[in-house]
């Protein structure tokens, strides 16, 4: 929309004397007045700014909260208003309706934290038509920042905001510009949420578990190499906490997903990055990967319970409780579990000499063999030998192989896919969508195929645990036996499934794709450039 | 979304008054209402001081060329939207009568509607027609004020056959009684022993106030001007009621 919703409301102006000089100019009347405390709300990785929507929580001096989800681009268009007298924190803590259903394709599973807040005194206004009829709002507003102690920042910001009422946007825009031409205020760009950050000293998406890195296909490859892995080992960091404070199951994915991804680097990159200590870093970086492992499973298996209820017969989903109580306490002793390990001497001696590792300057004639090459020449080698040997290990398969085979075949697609995207910087961004989408497509099915493997075989297990702790009837027992049996069938499905998929990813115009970025012409463009 | 008609085949009996408070009532909760006023009288339009009237008519609608959504109106409460009357809803049944098809012709006109609202409440017009069996057809259920009379009674036994007679049967029925007047003995005598057939009658019931016939002076729901009153009271046990029904 062309018009401008906030206006800075001048020092010289008091709000009363501003509403005086309304009442003359337009037909309006005084709604409320209300001193209220505005938390605004995000995921850990800034789901909500993501989408361009700010999550902000009212209280009025009671106890309860109103939630609003608005466009960040428009503060007023209001996207959904729910009244919620438990805290938020999770999507079902929400009542339901229609913010529940906007904010569950944003925030998933995570967690809503508070990141900013402010405190207000607001003024509102009614602007009313021929009819008494009300045709938008105007909230004039004192806003007073509070920084991360909750202490009052920095001066006052006056604004006066527009609230249009659905379908009278022309009044809304005839008021919007007599408040500039008559009442001389300033617009101002920006939701409130931006300036309350500010006063944090918080950035939006200074948290963001993609790796996005711009990479010069020329450059060093142990310099490249060293920058990637740098910004994994910042993600590791930005998640411990979260991991410590048990916030939600996400913090532990990413971290591990960063873990995994050094180790894939570190395997791939071992003549790039210099000899010494890389032996003791591999061997440390797969103990910390199995030890984030069980974890991880209780994680899923949580995340997956709806799943596996929707999968039995509706009179059997209530049997399957003390799994999910069996689940939880398993996963609170994974999780202390887990803090004592991120706080050994191991893990923080390998967490500091690794940073060490990755801050030694690059030395001239490098023992490695292939450190001073072009980043992009080591990456297309790497990349071109792990798609050719997923293509053979795939075409190998018949149903007669063994799961092992196709067990063998995720980890090449995962390498490679984990390769695509560590050194995506240095090639074409469409171009490398485009085959991580038809790559992800084969991984999904080699995924489930091995998950629901390992699902079903642990469900077996903790079964036999619950019977022989007395926890649980016949009925769980049977429960839990029928959902082992679906998701083996599901598990047949997918290994039905795994040829055409395979297909897919083998088919001429993918291999023409690869071929053109990290086989043939890959070796011309860098070439040009690096010599 | 749930979708909730206010109808019955008689006129007059508060199928508008109802739509009205109880689309207030909802909103008041913090659930996004919509009432979609579809009868071309336009009263509960009236209500809410929204000009009856849609750009493009009904015709629009149907055809789905503009996204309905831009025809709504926001009321003077939070959270509740109306979609107006518009003279042309009188061509409505002709519309639906030569669309494709034509008793199911609603849906895809609702449909788009999931996305902004937790409850759309239609205001039927008193009649049984193409439109009111299209309105069936979308509905959860249906709340059908009845005033405590023979006839009446008599009325809603025919829409109990109707909805069985055309496989309406997945919409729930909500008779409740309506403009109760305890002076009269046939009121009071209907209210003590309904009929057997009647158990699906609501416990309860709407008195006759002059509160709700102030609507029309004040232009507003009841609980914003009378909300401590009788009938104030009793819609939003009205409203509780309906609720416990609907999960
Ligand atoms: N409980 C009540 N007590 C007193 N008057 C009422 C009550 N309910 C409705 N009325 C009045 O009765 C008249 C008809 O009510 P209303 O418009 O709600 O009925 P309706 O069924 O929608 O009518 P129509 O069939 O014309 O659409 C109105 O003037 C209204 O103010
Ligand atoms: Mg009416």
């Amino acid at each position: 929309m062309s018009w401008d919703h906030q206006y800075n409301i001048p020092s010289n102006l008091s709000v009363r004397g501003l509403i005086h000089r309304l009442k003359r100019l337009v037909a309006c009347r005084t709604d409320t007045q209300q001193s209220l405390k505005r938390t605004f709300y995000d995921t850990h990785d800034w789901r909500v700014y993501g989408r361009g929507q700010v999550l902000e929580e009212q209280f009025v001096n009671s106890n309860t909260a109103t939630l609003h989800l608005r466009s960040l681009h428009d503060p007023g268009t209001q996207t959904a208003e729910t009244t919620s007298k438990k805290p938020i924190r999770f999507l079902q803590d929400l009542p339901n309706g229609v913010m529940k259903r906007q904010l569950a394709s944003i925030i998933e599973m995570r967690a809503l934290l508070p990141v900013a807040s402010m405190r207000s005194r607001a003024t509102s206004l009614r602007l009313l038509d021929n009819n008494q009829k009300t045709v938008a709002y105007l909230q004039l507003e004192e806003n007073n920042l509070l920084n991360s102690a909750g202490r009052i920042q920095g001066e006052t910001i006056r604004r006066a905001c527009l609230v249009p009422v659905r379908g009278y946007t022309t009044a809304a825009r005839r008021l919007s510009r007599s408040l500039h031409k008559n009442l001389g205020l300033e617009p101002v760009d920006g939701d409130m949420l931006v300036a309350a950050l500010a006063a944090t000293g918080r950035q939006p998406g200074d948290y963001n578990s993609k790796l996005e890195l711009q990479l010069d296909p020329s450059m060093r490859a142990d310099a490249a190499s060293q920058i990637v892995l740098r910004r994994l080992l910042e993600i590791v960091q930005a998640n411990e906490h979260g991991i410590r404070t048990n916030i939600d199951t996400e913090f532990l994915h990413d971290f591990r997903v960063a873990v995994r991804r050094s180790r894939t680097a570190l395997t791939q990159l071992k003549n790039v990055l210099p000899d010494r200590g890389q032996n003791r870093f591999r061997r440390d970086f797969r103990w910390l990967q199995q030890i984030t492992g069980p974890a991880r499973d209780t994680d899923v298996y949580l995340l997956k319970f709806a799943d596996y209820q929707a999968l039995l017969e509706p009179p059997l989903r209530p049997a399957l409780a003390p799994l999910r109580n069996f689940l939880q306490q398993h996963r609170n002793i994974q999780y202390r579990r887990l803090t004592r390990s991120l706080d050994s001497t191991r893990y923080n001696r390998l967490i500091t000499e690794w940073r060490a590792f990755l801050d030694q300057s690059s030395p001239r004639g490098s023992a490695a063999k292939h450190a001073a090459r072009p980043i992009r020449e080591i990456a297309n080698e790497r990349i071109w030998r792990l798609y050719r040997r997923a293509i053979k290990t795939g075409r190998a398969i018949n149903d007669n192989s063994p799961a092992q085979d196709l067990h063998d075949l995720r980890k090449t697609c995962k390498k490679l896919r984990y390769m695509l995207e560590l050194f995506q910087g240095i090639y074409p961004q469409r171009d490398v969508k485009k085959i991580i989408r038809a790559l992800k497509q084969l991984q999904d099915n080699l995924g489930d195929f091995n998950d629901l493997q390992v699902q079903s075989d642990v469900l077996q297990q903790f079964s036999k645990e619950i019977h022989a702790k007395g926890r649980a009837g016949p009925e769980t027992l049977m429960a839990i036996g029928n959902l082992v049996a679906s998701l083996r069938q599901q598990r047949e499905l997918q290994r039905q499934a795994f040829y055409g998929r395979y297909e897919k990813f083998a088919r001429p115009v993918v291999k023409d794709r690869f071929r053109r970025l990290f086989h043939d012409a890959g070796y011309d463009v860098t070439s040009n450039k690096a010599r | 979304m749930k979708v909730i008609a206010s109808y019955n085949i008689k006129g007059g009996v508060g199928k508008t008054a109802t739509a009205v408070n109880l689309g207030y009532l909802s909103a008041g909760e913090g659930a996004r209402v919509l009432i979609w006023d579809l009868d071309p009288q336009g009263a509960a339009s009236f209500y809410f001081r929204v000009k009856p009237k849609i750009k493009g008519g009904s015709k629009r609608l149907l055809r789905r060329k503009r996204p309905l959504i831009e025809v709504i109106k926001g009321t003077d409460y939070r959270n509740l939207d109306l979609l107006p009357a518009d003279f042309s809803n009188r061509h409505l049944e002709l519309l639906l009568d030569h669309g494709k098809n034509r008793r199911r012709g609603l849906r895809k006109v609702i449909k788009p509607l999931r996305d902004y609202y937790d409850y759309v409440l239609i205001d039927c017009a008193p009649s049984i027609s193409l439109v009111s069996e299209n309105v069936l057809d979308i509905s959860d259920a249906l709340l059908i004020p009845t005033i405590p009379t023979t006839l009446s009674l008599r009325t809603l036994n025919t829409l109990i056959d109707f909805r069985i007679k055309h496989a309406l049967t997945h919409v729930q029925l909500l008779p409740f009684f309506s403009m109760v007047d305890r002076r009269k003995s046939l009121h009071r005598l209907i209210l003590e022993r309904p009929p057997k057939k009647l158990s699906i009658m609501l416990n309860t019931f709407i008195p006759f106030a002059s509160e709700v016939e102030k609507m029309g002076v004040r232009r507003a729901p009841v609980a914003t001007y009378a909300g401590r009153s009788r009938a104030a009271v009793a819609f939003e046990q009205l409203w509780t009621e309906v609720k416990s029904c609907l999960d």
